[in-house]
């Protein structure tokens, strides 16, 4: 019990290394619940930078060694820019019985999702076979074990892949003083617990009061239970979820006379192209959506607010290449196959074990939900919801092209991964499915004299 | 009707449809067998994948037998077992040299044969090994210092 608790206030501790996003100015605006969650995925992404560099450089992980230097930058920095002017913080007050629907709804998801985890019904297969291998290992090694990745018997490690959920794993486990097996998997709550209220105040910056909160609620019931269905516990969909999510949310909900930073968004995609190969493909059709958007609405300087978009994941990726390239190993993701080594004989197969795996473990409710509502209020405005509508077809087409690349028929491989890789395209189609109705809705809003900008 | 949660349609479609799929997983926890609900599990997957389950509790029980520093090799009673036993036993293991005995199906007995520690899950030993510990569904043996 004790290791547990160890490592869950190691995760509670992510916040404090990155605080300082919480204090800038484009965050500081939001609720307390969305900065702290803000500074929770900040604290992670700094984490595995740190760990990162530190097995470069030879230096050994500690509690203390790995704390410190981020504690100092974190005071230092959130000091600086708690200084800095900002526009003030908004209030998100929402209609009472509205607020307390939502909470009920979203609060009866998650306990749904933390209970599954924790009595053991949602634990990924991978988790046992190698996230959590690969965190209790270099938790053991005092750093990332490339003696362990360039083993010739560690193929199955897929020792390429970006490293934030085994250093995370590592993280816990040095406070733990060991790897907790059966209690680590919770912690994947965790990441949908801190995507909530940043989902909510995001919204709220293009949606009323109740609007934000009751689709925030909707977005908390689907995937917490789609977490629990696709099995996602210890798994690194959770963070994927959270980091996508928060990027697509972030880039959706800018006005076009918006001038304001995307360091959020910045911060969000830079985590998830650490978190997984899918996470760089998500930047790529995510910037795509937002050039696009930003082209169709004549907005201007748009490359060079593309610009911190894809430098920080780009950064962030150089980082993991650079211990790949320091210990010797193979630079870069390991593909799936030739490029174009495609067997498009399989196609039918893969779009029909596509749509039977989409059930999302509500009879392809959550889905069905959202995407009526896309298609019935999107006519008018399809081009600003392309940040999210781009990130959920190319990543769609994305998973397609990779099964394509199984020379037998992938009908098996699509049943265990589609569920689990989608949830981000789920969670894009419910954001801009919020917005879309929403924007349908504002005529009614100003007739009501209500301010949906506030 | 009157009231904020008539007179916010949007907020309302959205509610709705989140109550709807609620019914979901409240139709999962009824069924699921009322003694069993909110017990502790033994392994990480004791609900969602019982062969996975038990082999994880193997390599558990036979953790304190294999010191770290030390090598093992793990045997199943078939390629697929062996594979995943040896995939999990890891990260049970972290300060200990893990050797397959066979890895996707293809034999490697002259990785496995140097490893000191045997762990033979649901199978009979192979001759010449000491025995260690017995344990529910396996045991652990020690190669004899002549052979190792």
């Amino acid at each position: 019990m004790i290791p547990a608790l160890l490592f869950l206030a190691a995760y509670l501790a992510l916040p404090l290394f990155g605080a300082p996003a919480a204090f800038h100015p484009a965050v500081r605006r939001m609720p307390i619940a969305a900065r702290v969650a803000a500074a929770f995925g900040a604290g992670a992404v700094l984490l595995t930078l740190e760990m990162t560099l530190f097995s470069i450089v030879g230096i050994r992980w500690g509690v203390a060694a790995l704390s410190l230097p981020l504690l100092a930058g974190s005071l230092a920095l959130s000091a600086a820019w708690a200084n800095r002017p900002f526009p003030g913080r908004v209030r998100h007050p929402s209609p009472r019985g509205i607020g307390i629907a939502a909470a009920l709804a979203g609060g009866l998801a998650f306990l749904h999702l933390i209970l599954s985890l924790a009595t053991a019904r949602a634990t990924s297969a991978d988790f046992l076979l190698f996230w959590g291998v690969k965190g209790a290992r270099f938790a053991a090694a005092g750093g990332i074990d490339a003696g362990l990745l360039g083993f010739f018997f560690s193929h199955h490690l897929v020792p390429d892949y970006p490293p934030l959920v085994p250093l995370l794993f590592s993280w816990g486990s040095l406070a733990a003083g060991t790897m907790p097996w059966r209690f680590a998997p919770v912690s994947s709550a965790l990441w949908l617990l801190a995507a909530i209220p940043l989902v909510a105040a995001l919204l709220r910056r293009r949606l009323s009061g109740a609007e934000s909160v009751a689709v925030a609620s909707f977005w908390t019931v689907a995937l917490s239970i789609s977490l629990v269905h696709s099995g996602s516990g210890g798994n690194a969909e959770a963070p994927l979820l959270f980091f996508e999510t928060v990027a697509v949310a972030a880039l959706l909900v800018e006005r076009p006379e918006d001038r304001t930073s995307r360091f959020l968004p910045a911060l969000a995609l830079a985590g998830a192209a650490l978190t997984k190969v899918e996470g760089s493909a998500a930047v790529a059709f995510l910037l795509a959506g937002v050039a696009l958007r930003d082209r169709l609405e004549r907005r201007p300087g748009i490359l060079r607010r593309l610009l911190p978009l894809a430098a920080a994941p780009a950064l962030a990726l150089s980082v993991w290449f650079a211990f790949q390239a320091a210990r010797g190993l193979r630079i870069g993701f390991r593909a799936h196959g030739e490029p174009f080594g495609v067997h498009f004989q399989h196609s039918s197969s893969i779009l029909a074990a596509m749509a039977s795996n989409l059930d999302a473990g509500t009879a392809w409710l959550s889905w069905i939900v959202p995407l009526g509502l896309l298609l019935a209020f999107s006519r008018k405005g399809l081009g600003s919801l392309l940040p999210a509508v781009s990130v959920a077809m190319g990543l769609f087409a994305f998973f397609f092209f990779d099964y394509l690349h199984d020379p037998t028929d992938p009908a098996m491989r699509v049943q265990w991964t589609l569920p689990r890789i989608t949830q981000p395209c789920l969670s894009a189609i419910i954001l801009a499915a919020g917005l879309a109705l929403a924007t349908h809705d504002a005529p009614a809003h100003a007739a009501a004299g209500r301010n949906l900008s506030s | 009707l009157s009231g904020p949660l008539w007179t916010h349609r949007a907020a309302r479609i959205w509610l709705a449809a989140a109550l709807l799929l609620l019914v979901f997983p409240l139709r999962r926890w009824i069924a699921a067998p009322s003694h069993r609900l909110l017990t502790l599990p033994a392994t990480p997957v004791d609900h969602n994948d019982r062969e996975a389950a038990r082999q994880w509790l193997f390599l558990w029980q036979a953790r304190a037998f294999v010191p770290p520093g030390s090598s093992y090799t793990v045997l199943g009673p078939n390629p697929d077992v062996e594979m995943n036993l040896f995939m999990i036993s890891l990260g049970l293991f972290p300060r200990a040299q893990g050797l397959p005995s066979s890895y996707y199906g293809v034999p490697a007995p002259e990785v496995g044969g140097q490893a000191r520690y045997v762990l033979a899950f649901r199978r009979a030993a192979p001759p010449g090994l000491e025995l260690r510990r017995s344990l529910d569904e396996g045991a652990v043996y020690e190669r004899p210092a002549a052979t190792k």
